[in-house]
């Protein structure tokens, strides 16, 4: 897939349906915070959580075809992650024991209460759908600046977007701006 | 929006971002959050800011982004093999307990066991894996949510020959002893083949 091709996140699903491993990456990279801030939110460990996200990738790539907007892939995933820690739950996968026995660390390390990690996954599902909202090559841009765990230079970011290194300064304040807007539309501020 | 509309913006990211992460003090900090209530455009920029920052810290915090990388790498793999050809009744690995980094200060055990799950085209595959020996392991299985009239029959092809472990009524299977290499299991219930999955031991 073209680096510099411009996809909605629609687009994206349907290269993936096509076999294509790049845009399966970039769906990955939307769907990750989402995942892991519900399983965080759930108080699970970092096997479980590992877990929860196979099992959740692999029923968001069985249903792939019947959801075709942005937001249903967001929410769909967000939905799914909370329906299987249950289910686990309920079929007694989840591994208890390791995580009160302290042998296994509950992921991110957060001293923020349930109520707290709730709320925090609510907002990474608004925040990614917000993002989405951007043209694919801000929201890109976004992701790399403040989401990708990698922390890449911008030399980086500037390879892979296929941008001038110099055009990626002014362009975030632009894109934020622009992010901002679609958070109010969407009647959610942090 | 267009670019000029912006010009000048783009000197405050860097210091947005430090007032929110409490970087920011005296009266540096008291000059931007005058300046932030005077422009509504300054507010609007931090109120997007502040919401990435906080998501961002908490994905840096988690160590477990390149254990789902690669878990989601290899899962699209097998799902496109999967759809490709219908008829090896291909497995999807959702799990693989060996992905995940040990916690910071643990060093890795001498024996250790590995848990993997798959899914299959009906029902769903678990198993553990236990070293025994250097070169050899135990293999612990258990299929799932298969309807099958006939004893489910596992099968695992090495260089002495093929291995076979019939299911209990549970659907538990067991191998004692597979050598050390790159394995397909592949299950059957009477003439079907129901599923077939590839490992590394």
């Amino acid at each position: 897939m073209a680096s510099k091709q411009k996809l909605t996140l629609a687009e994206l699903v349907g290269k993936c349906l096509e076999g294509d491993a790049e845009a399966w990456s970039r769906l990955v990279d939307v769907i990750t915070p989402v995942i892991l801030s519900v399983c965080r939110s759930m108080g699970l460990t970092r096997e479980d959580s590992l877990d929860i996200f196979g099992q959740t990738c692999y029923l968001l790539l069985t249903n792939l075809e019947r959801l075709t907007s942005p937001d249903k892939v967001i929410a769909y995933v967000a939905t799914t992650t909370r329906r299987e820690v249950l289910a686990s739950v309920r079929r007694g996968r989840l591994f208890e024991a390791a995580r009160e026995s302290g042998v296994i660390d509950v992921i991110g390390h957060s001293t923020a209460n349930p109520e707290q990690l709730a709320e925090q996954a609510e907002e990474t599902e608004i925040l990614m759908k917000a993002i989405w909202k951007l043209p694919e090559r801000d929201a890109r841009l976004m992701y790399h600046l403040f989401l990708d765990p990698s922390e890449p230079s911008y030399e980086e970011i500037s390879e892979r977007l296929k941008i001038p290194v110099a055009s990626i300064g002014p362009t975030r304040a632009r894109c934020l701006l622009k992010l901002s807007r679609i958070l109010k539309r969407m009647g959610d501020l942090f | 929006m267009g670019k000029n509309d912006m010009k000048g913006y783009e000197g405050y990211i860097d210091r947005l971002v430090e007032l929110l992460q409490g970087k920011l003090k005296g009266r540096r900090k008291a000059q931007l959050e005058a300046e932030i209530k005077a422009d509504p455009k300054l507010a609007e920029i931090m109120a997007g800011l502040k919401g990435l920052l906080k998501i961002g810290d908490n994905l840096r915090r988690s160590d477990l982004n390149r254990a789902v990388r690669g878990l989601s790498d290899r899962l699209f793999a097998d799902f496109m093999r999967s759809r490709r050809d219908p008829e090896s009744r291909t497995g999807i690995r959702v799990f693989d307990s060996r992905d995940i980094p040990l916690p910071e200060g643990v060093r890795p055990a001498t024996v250790d066991t590995r848990r993997l799950r798959w899914q299959l085209p009906k029902g769903e595959l678990e198993m553990a894996v236990y070293p025994i020996t250097d070169s050899a392991f135990e293999v612990i299985g258990q299929v799932t949510g298969i309807e099958a009239d006939q004893p489910v029959i596992a099968e695992i092809k090495t260089a002495h020959g093929i291995l076979k472990a019939e299911a209990d009524p549970f659907g538990l299977f067991r191998f004692e002893r597979v050598p050390r290499g790159s394995r397909e299991l592949i299950l059957h219930a009477g003439p079907n083949r129901i599923g077939s999955v590839a490992f590394d031991l």
